[in-house]
């Protein structure tokens, strides 16, 4: 027994991302999952394929990024492979600073710390010139 | 997908967007609400319930509306959240700076008194 899994195949282009949600509302309806995984399933994706996409690749060079979804014993497990510029994104990103004011806040710079916020695990491989990013995220269907 | 409907009550401007406010649709979202921060002066209120998912670009086109608005001291309210969308609010920390509530009701409340009824 391996889990339900699916797998979508892009291009290193922000549209895709259109594509990328579709399949994932479809496994998440598949397998049943709450509401909170699959919301934190699809951004979780975004926040790292909109990173990878716009910081990890020169002007107009073309790539096929491959993500991947496996759903078993109640866990959702992510496993994205690109060849973009390797970028650590397992270090602990900067907390918003709760003591801010309005004012204050700078716009901007939260999707790695939604990442960080809503997985139980990340971690990163390098297989030749593809990085391995592998998220686990928070079990929420024990509520 | 993205649309979004337009209602007034009490002076103030309600926005219910609808779907994703997410990469892609951000900044048409912005550009909708930079229509009514610049073209009317009262409340701004963004009707939540019928988006379904939001991520750090539409956390950021809220935040952005927020820091037009403040200067001149109007409110701006946000209402209906999903439980998923308030928790990506929550862990975010906007909580503490921009006003969510639950009802439509609530929302306009803290706008403002109803009309009087001069029977």
């Amino acid at each position: 027994m391996t889990g339900a899994s699916c797998t979508v195949s892009v291009n290193n282009s922000l549209e895709e991302l259109v594509q990328v949600h579709a399949a994932l509302e479809k496994f998440a309806e598949v397998c049943g999952v709450t509401a909170e995984t699959r919301h934190a399933t699809i951004l979780v994706v975004e926040e790292l394929f909109a990173n990878a996409v716009r910081y990890g690749y020169d002007e107009n060079e073309a790539d096929t990024i491959v993500i991947s979804a496996r759903y078993q014993h109640g866990t959702m497990r992510v496993i994205i492979r690109d060849q973009a510029r390797p970028f650590d994104v397992t270090a602990p990103p900067r907390r918003p600073d709760e003591t801010l004011s309005l004012e204050e806040m700078e716009i901007g710079g939260l999707g790695l710390f939604l990442v960080h916020e809503f997985a139980q695990s990340i971690t990163q491989d390098r297989e030749g010139a593809t990085n391995v990013t592998e998220i686990v995220l928070k079990n929420a269907e024990v509520n | 997908m993205f649309a979004i409907a337009e209602t007034t009550e009490r002076g103030a401007t309600i926005i219910a967007p609808t779907g994703k406010i997410d990469t892609l649709t951000a900044k048409a979202f912005e550009a909708e609400m930079k229509k009514r921060i610049d073209g009317e002066t009262g409340a701004l209120l963004v009707d939540m319930s019928a988006v379904d998912y939001v991520s750090s670009f539409g956390l950021r086109s809220l935040l952005i509306a927020a820091k037009q608005l403040a200067p001149a001291g109007r409110k701006y309210i946000l209402f209906g959240l999903n439980p998923q969308v308030h928790e990506v609010l929550r862990v975010s920390g906007f909580l503490k700076i921009i006003s969510v509530v639950a009802t439509r009701a609530q929302a306009l409340d803290l706008v403002g008194p109803p009309p009087v009824d001069i029977g």
